[in-house]
């Protein structure tokens, strides 16, 4: 009978566990009895199979693009195999709309020169605010702009510039960037095809940049593009 | 429409470190985790953020997969709703969200009550109808929106050593109800 009881105590816990109700402590001590423990294991996957069912009802969401392309970026940042050091990645991105649009406000009517004049804008920031990039594509010339209003690479680095398409797999290089200036120039039409939609990435990378075509630095800040006129006045 | 062989042959050379395999599968199943990772966080950006965190979980954890013995559904889902409730656990001051509270209530019972109606053939649901309905909605709501058992037992409005023993004992009932 008591170990009937223990049983059943047992698959509560386990139930407990999976719907995440136990609190740090109880959820730590279970976790330790898990490695030691095959039947509990077993109650557990019991429970995850079975209550994942009730997510059937959960309704498709759309997720922004952007999701996508900066988890594209992401890994083409990384080493080929997978396991190395992904932790830092996604720390590198939250959300910095709010700063990206503040700091747009007031870059915008640099970029509004007569003889440039974008109608696609990214604003590069990284987390640690030590880097800040500002970039517009206009479509006249296929012409890009980048000014780099703060931050440098270390001593036998560069910053390489990176555009990710909404539905690419993969991030194309828009070259090494001067650091200490404003650079303008022409890119191909099958990169400015990219563009509108898509995501720029600035990587830190050896000196000359990236010896394989992808990024094999840090990704040190990311944003889509967004449309220029969407912040003009009036 | 992507089937479980697609998903599972994604996982699979996700595990091999196929980054074009990742994409694949966030094409086919990013609509289905946002949805559980917004539902947990009622927060877009939020969720948004959750979700990444959860790819790159999957990029990190694909070799295991194999050995968790679940479908690969199965997996992604608890992939995604334990993510989302490690963010909403952590945020600041791990304080009530008001509006979600609200928005639980009002939502119980039902559309979340006719939703499970149009669907009564799978087993768990015939299981949780023998359940008394408001301690189904409670095991619903831990598992759905991530709900703690003190903010149960502020909703149930019953105290908080009631709302686990209640909790407990329809947890056994649903195990017994699901074994036989």
């Amino acid at each position: 009978m008591s170990d009937h009881q223990d049983i059943s105590k047992d698959e509560a816990l386990a139930a407990e566990y999976v719907l995440r109700l136990l609190d740090a402590d109880a959820e730590q001590a279970f976790e330790a009895r898990l490695q030691a423990e095959p039947e509990l294991r077993a109650h557990v996957q019991f429970w995850e199979a079975e209550l994942a069912t009730l997510a059937t009802d959960i309704p498709e969401e759309t997720p922004s693009p952007s999701v996508r392309a900066k988890l594209v970026a992401e890994l083409s940042g990384e080493d080929a195999k997978p396991k190395r050091g992904w932790a830092w990645g996604w720390l590198t991105f939250p959300a910095l709309a709010v700063v990206a649009i503040a700091a747009f406000l007031a870059f915008s009517p640099m970029l509004r020169g007569p003889a440039f004049d974008p109608t696609l804008h990214a604003t590069l920031i990284s987390q640690d605010g030590a880097l800040h990039i500002e970039a517009g594509y206009a479509p006249d010339g296929n012409l890009f702009k980048v000014i780099p209003e703060q931050g440098s690479p270390a001593t036998g680095r560069d910053f390489e510039l990176w555009v990710i398409g909404a539905e690419a797999q993969v991030p194309v290089s828009l070259g090494v960037i001067p650091a200490d200036r404003e650079s303008l120039f022409e890119i191909t039409p099958e990169i400015a095809a990219l563009i509108n939609g898509g995501t720029l990435a600035v990587s830190d990378e050896p000196e000359g940049g990236s010896p394989t075509g992808a990024p094999t630095g840090a990704i040190l800040a990311i944003d889509e593009f967004f449309d220029a006129d969407l912040f003009q006045a009036g | 429409m992507t089937d479980r062989k697609d998903i599972e042959a994604f996982i699979g050379k996700v595990a091999l470190g196929d980054r074009a395999a990742l994409a694949a599968l966030y094409d086919a199943t990013s609509g289905k985790l946002f949805g559980v990772c917004l539902r947990v966080l009622k927060n877009r950006s939020e969720a948004e953020d959750a979700l990444q965190d959860v790819y790159m979980r999957i990029w990190a954890k694909a070799d295991r997969y194999a050995v968790t013995g679940h479908s690969p559904m199965t997996w992604l889902i608890t992939v995604a709703r334990n993510l989302a409730i490690d963010r909403l656990r952590a945020r600041k001051g791990n304080h009530v969200d008001l509006d979600a509270v609200g928005e639980l209530v009002e939502k119980s019972p039902g559309p979340e009550a006719a939703s499970i109606a149009a669907s009564e053939q799978r087993r768990i649901n015939s299981c949780f109808a023998e359940l008394p309905p408001d301690r189904a909605d409670a095991v619903r709501a831990a598992y759905l929106d991530g709900t703690t058992y003190q903010a149960l037992a502020d909703r149930f409005d019953v105290p908080l050593n009631t709302m686990r023993t209640w909790l407990r004992r329809s947890l056994i009932s649903l195990k017994e109800c699901l074994s036989r």
